[in-house]
């Protein structure tokens, strides 16, 4: 481990080893005398279980970085960011971290119901570290970024709790920090407020703080962060450049959710075969065809519906057609003009039968598009769906 | 004429020449390094560094860390009363945070912070002179307890507060960084606000009693700054304790409760009644410093005797020990609370 100093607003993970013990259980009398009794009768082998949240993360940030924290749920993304703030301890190796960190995190929890509005910017302020003095500086400022302008001297209890959210959340945007860090809030205020936070978000950036951006909503971090660091159950897959990482930790995501056919219902859907023009590759502006089998019961009039989606989440679009089904028939359905970069996708299909409930809808197959990537959006800019469209450009 | 490229974006020059009509061939040329200086995206992070991509087999690591990285969380003493000192801003904050928001939306508010006091004096005066006929060396009944109904509820208020002071805001712990014995010691501090409230009845029970406080008052500030640092030792200790075994929530109610009757707050320690052996006081005074401090307060504001200076001193020993034992065992145990809540 090299010991240089370290400027404000870097840091370093080396080596961080976090473990936790998940049967709490074990710290109360009854159960500690109920394991005594069984180590006594030799049924109890080992002690207490032990889980590793995070394995040997070694990664370094220089100050201005803006750097993502992607992976699923109980990957350690949140051990780590404790850790990174301070507030726990590693097991083994060393948390280095320089200046002052800011966390807009899910804060209700520090502000205090009974008091107003204006008191709790005072009280909450102070105990993100800003002083009396800062916090009347920047009041107004803060006041009109929560919009909350009309409130102030209301008590919180009597706010909405977007309101309380957003309170709490611009108190920590002002904090003007070395390192900012930011756990997974946008999705709790409303459109125009996630828009003010991803702006003050590039704002501090700009002004030469790091940014340390946790999310499950890939689109954003992809949007606001240059590098990303991809924790899969506790150990690190991946650090790079966000693009190259994201590309990686949607592939890991499709191999383990595995495609499943379901087999129940009147209407099954069989077999699914996708193809670009004469059989080939899906390429990207040209012909698309996909054909599935579908077993119905008993012929019926249902509606099909095909999908194409980026990740396993919502469809970018979809498309339907009604047919008469009956024993094995095979659906063919063409898209003349695909509009999807290259990357990886999924068809989802559904079924709509004459009672107008949904047989199925989920991913039946993945395929690759063969074809120009998408010009990646300006920072700062949420990218919603990877559309691929022509474009003509010339200079004047 | 059509023309691609890097075999990506398709450009109709034809559409494009007749749209500018300007010169031929090279017009489109320029176009096209527009398009080609943009086209191989080199990563780079915020700072325009070129940016590396690592992957990692999550198989090569290691079951279990190497013993010589294992973390080890030096406490420096003081190194973290010198962050505490400069948290007293956070501390004031939450200081009126607690103390507001105790008062506000009750119909009496800060009233309740005089009525409480005075209740527990009725019944002591109750339970110890007018049943247990207890001695009061000639002093006003009620001002006699009353000087130890204050200094008893500003300690045991804050036995309450501690073991409430951290696991009441564990939420807020586990999220922002801050040095966290400023939780137990703005509550500490909120009830010294309530107690200097109540001082000021102290001094309207002496005019309606028309007693004058005595000269040795001078010593009191003395056990006062005393009382402060064993609240404040017993407190934190309290709240760190609390969060790894909480059955602490119950047992504590209970000791301070039987506090009451074994610290002379509604008697004199030296009450033949009560038959207190001489040789004891010094190890009352050790286990539990209230002793000492309750009655040298009576013994200065009342009596105009010196506190029992003997007492007073073996009492500060054992603050002392109370307040850097807390302090250390909360700075050292600390660690731990984000794992455990």
């Amino acid at each position: 481990m090299s010991r240089r100093p370290v400027p404000a607003g870097a840091m370093r993970a080396n080596h961080i080893w976090k473990r936790f013990r998940p049967d709490r259980k074990a710290k109360r009398l009854r159960t500690a005398m109920h394991y005594r009794k069984a180590t006594q009768q030799g049924l109890r082998t080992k002690g207490r279980q032990w889980t590793w949240a995070l394995r040997d993360i070694d990664f370094s940030v220089d100050p201005g970085e803006s750097i993502a924290l992607i992976g699923a749920n109980g990957s350690g993304k949140s051990t780590m960011l404790k850790i990174l703030s301070q507030v726990m301890y590693p097991h083994s190796g060393l948390m280095e971290v320089e200046g002052r960190v800011g966390a807009l995190i899910e804060v209700a929890a520090g502000i205090h119901p009974q008091l107003s509005g204006r008191e709790n910017v005072y009280i909450y302020g102070s105990l993100l570290g800003l002083s009396r003095k800062d916090v009347t500086r920047r009041f107004d400022d803060i006041i009109a970024f929560a919009g909350v302008e009309h409130a102030v001297d209301r008590l919180v209890k009597f706010y909405s709790s977007g309101m309380k959210m957003r309170i709490g959340f611009a108190i920590a945007a002002f904090l003007e920090p070395d390192i900012l860090l930011v756990d997974e809030v946008l999705s709790v205020g409303d459109a125009s407020f996630q828009r003010r936070c991803l702006e003050r978000m590039s704002e501090v950036l700009a002004e030469g703080a790091t940014l340390v951006y946790v999310s499950h909503d890939l689109a954003t971090v992809e949007a606001t962060c240059a590098r990303a660091v991809w924790l899969d159950y506790g150990v690190m897959r991946a650090d790079g450049p966000v693009r190259a990482v994201l590309t990686d930790y949607r592939q890991a995501i499709e191999e383990r959710d595995k495609l499943e056919l379901r087999a129940d219902g009147d209407a099954r859907i069989g077999e699914v075969v996708v193809c670009g023009p004469d059989g080939g590759p899906a390429r990207t502006d040209e012909a698309f065809h996909v054909r599935l089998h579908v077993d119905a019961m008993a012929p019926m009039d249902a509606t099909v519906f095909l999908g194409v989606s980026e990740g396993p989440s919502t469809p970018i679009f979809s498309v339907r057609h009604e047919v008469r089904l009956g024993d094995r028939r095979a659906i063919r359905c063409t898209i003349p003009s695909l509009p999807l970069p290259g990357g990886k996708y999924y068809v989802w299909a559904g079924i709509r039968g004459p009672r107008k409930d949904l047989l199925h809808w989920s991913p039946v197959a993945n395929f690759e598009v063969v074809g120009p990537d998408l010009d990646p959006a300006p920072n700062g800019v949420v990218r919603m769906a990877p559309l691929y469209t022509r474009a003509a450009w010339d200079l004047e | 004429m059509t023309c691609r490229i890097f075999g990506l974006i398709t450009l109709d020059v034809v559409d494009w020449r007749l749209s500018v009509g300007g010169p031929t061939v090279c017009g489109g040329d320029t176009v096209i390094e527009e398009f080609g200086a943009r086209m191989p995206e080199q990563a780079v992070d915020n700072l325009g560094r070129p940016l590396a991509m690592h992957r990692y087999d999550a198989a090569a690591v290691p079951a279990t860390p190497a013993r010589e990285l294992r973390y080890h969380h030096r406490f420096k003493l003081w190194r973290s009363l010198r962050e505490l000192m400069h948290s007293g801003e956070l501390i004031w904050s939450l200081t009126m945070r607690s103390f507001i928001s105790s008062y506000k939306q009750e119909a009496l508010g800060v009233g309740w912070a005089v009525i409480q006091p005075l209740l527990s004096m009725v019944v002591l005066l109750f339970l110890f002179h007018k049943v247990g006929k207890a001695n009061t060396f000639g002093a006003n009944a009620a001002l006699f307890t009353y000087v130890g109904v204050l200094a008893w509820n500003f300690f045991s208020n804050n036995c309450d507060a501690g073991v409430g002071a951290l696991i009441g805001n564990m939420t807020l712990l586990n999220k922002v960084h801050c040095p966290r014995e400023v939780f137990p010691i703005s509550s500490v501090a909120a009830t010294g606000i309530t107690t200097i409230i109540q001082s000021a009845v102290l001094v309207i029970l002496f005019a309606i009693f028309r007693v004058m406080p005595s000269g040795t008052i001078v010593w009191a500030p003395i056990l006062i700054v005393m009382m402060i640092f064993l609240t404040i030792g017993v407190s934190i200790m309290l709240s760190v304790l609390v969060v790894y075994f909480r059955d602490l929530r119950r047992i504590e109610p209970m000791v301070v409760q039987f506090g009451l009757f074994v610290t002379p707050v509604g008697f004199a320690l030296n009450d033949p009644k009560f038959k207190i052996p001489h040789s004891w006081w010094g190890a009352i005074s050790f286990i539990n410093p209230m002793v000492p401090i309750i009655d040298g307060l009576r013994r200065c504001i009342l009596f105009d005797q010196q506190p029992r200076w003997g007492l007073v001193g073996i009492g500060a020993i054992s603050t002392a020990i109370y307040f850097f034992g807390g302090y250390i065992l909360f700075k050292k145990i600390e660690t731990g609370i984000a794992d455990v809540a």
